[in-house]
């Protein structure tokens, strides 16, 4: 299961976001850190399909984000930064069923998917109530619970911890290095890839770094901050 | 604030069809907006209490369902009061509320997927002009889905202003308040892309 990064440019208007970036990501858990405008939240959107590559190409198990974007997104799900992003619809239940109606699921597939998430993330009991009513832990799970509901290989994180305070932060992280799909986490909390395989750090749109955890931080910690 | 949030049920409002509901709707938004008799306002605004009353969704519903309109209907009734005097005023009052809560009504007894089917064949008698029934729909539900989070900005707008010494006039913060929701809406969009909803 693999992630093909094909010498890859993203241009919005004048501005040079990534630069010629060759990647080849199979990696289990993988970090991705750099400053603020460094690219990194535009390379994460690369691998959906949320945005599309100026130049050079992006494939996911041999489906190019171009031509074939719903079967990335089947393949790769994309947590954002603020859940509120990405909760579309009024109620717990109706949010998480969202993503399998939209990818054509038959409605029994949907409902047990469904019923199975809510319950792996602590919701069943909070099914019908309104997600602009819940707190902030309970939107980041359900924004979580829907993406997993559509059962991906691959799950991308925004800057899951951006908005959480310490302890917030490592639990959501205990959560996200558990799961059994491929990882990629992109953060400015580096003491939190401790165990991931890989680390890459951009700066200016360019890789300057692509290492075990370890080496990668050491570098960004020493060159960038 | 709740319009936009199913209610689970009973009642026979509950099980009337969503195609129904949604008409009736529309029915009862023209009819409160055009009637000018004080008789006929009375009656249907008592059609909407009793409608209220059987839905069993209760007065705490009602009331959320207002709270977050109370600035808004204000400021519009200020306006009215100032260019048309007391009568127009107190109609534009009346209207926009009974509208907001017969919406919150058919919203607390109605499922999301069951409106959007109902609006799906609805927008389907567009289809043979190009119209995308399935994303019209959605347009709708979305809609109802942002009113909650709208008012949040608006609230939010306000205070904001007021923490840095401003009056708790609403009409200052629209701008910033339209800013922040096109920033939301375009993160929303994202949102919606990112979980398999549209672009192929």
């Amino acid at each position: 299961m693999t992630i093909l990064i094909d010498n890859v440019s993203v241009r919005f208007g004048d501005v040079s976001v990534l630069e010629g970036l060759s990647l080849d990501l199979r990696e289990r858990r993988i970090g991705i850190i750099g400053n603020n405008g460094s690219g990194k939240s535009t390379l994460a959107r690369l691998l959906n399909g949320l945005v599309l590559p100026s130049a050079g190409r992006v494939v996911v198990e041999a489906f190019d984000t171009r031509t074939h974007g719903a079967d990335v997104r089947k393949l790769v799900g994309f947590v954002f930064q603020n859940a509120d992003a990405q909760i579309v619809m009024p109620t717990v239940a109706e949010d998480v069923a969202f993503g399998p109606k939209a990818h054509g699921l038959a409605p029994q597939d949907v409902a047990a998917r469904t019923e199975k998430v809510l319950a792996q993330f602590n919701l069943a009991a909070l099914k019908d109530r309104a997600c602009f009513n819940l707190s902030g832990g309970e939107k980041q799970s359900l924004a979580l619970a829907g993406v997993l509901a559509l059962d991906p290989r691959w799950v991308v994180f925004d800057e899951p911890t951006t908005m959480l305070d310490r302890k917030r932060a490592k639990t959501a992280m205990n959560a996200i290095t558990a799961l059994p799909q491929h990882v990629i986490v992109v953060t400015h909390h580096v003491e939190l890839l401790e165990g991931f395989e890989r680390v890459i750090v951009l700066e200016a749109g360019k890789v300057v770094c692509d290492a075990s955890p370890r080496e990668a931080i050491a570098h960004y910690l020493d060159t960038y901050i | 604030m709740s319009i936009g949030v199913f209610v689970p049920g009973a009642s026979a409002l509950h099980r009337l069809p969503p195609g129904l509901k949604l008409a009736g709707l529309a029915v009862y938004a023209v009819a409160v907006s055009l009637t000018d008799n004080a008789y006929v306002m009375a009656a249907l605004l008592a059609v909407l209490g009793a409608a209220w009353a059987i839905s069993g969704i209760g007065m705490a519903r009602l009331l959320a369902a207002l709270k977050p309109l109370v600035w808004i209907l204000a400021a519009l009734f200020v306006f009215q009061l100032a260019v048309s005097g007391v009568r127009p005023a107190m109609d534009m009052l009346l209207t926009v509320g009974a509208v907001v809560v017969a919406a919150a009504l058919v919203s607390h007894t109605t499922r999301t997927d069951d409106m959007l089917a109902a609006l799906k064949t609805a927008f389907g008698v567009f289809a043979p002009l190009g119209v995308n029934a399935q994303s019209c729909a959605f347009a709708v539900v979305f809609t109802i889905r942002l009113v909650p989070f709208v008012a949040t900005v608006g609230r939010e707008a306000i205070a904001a202003r007021m923490a840095r010494g401003a009056s708790g006039n609403p009409l200052p913060a629209v701008v910033p308040v339209i800013i922040r929701l096109m920033r939301e809406t375009d993160q929303l969009a994202e949102g919606l892309v990112a979980r398999g909803f549209g672009r192929a």
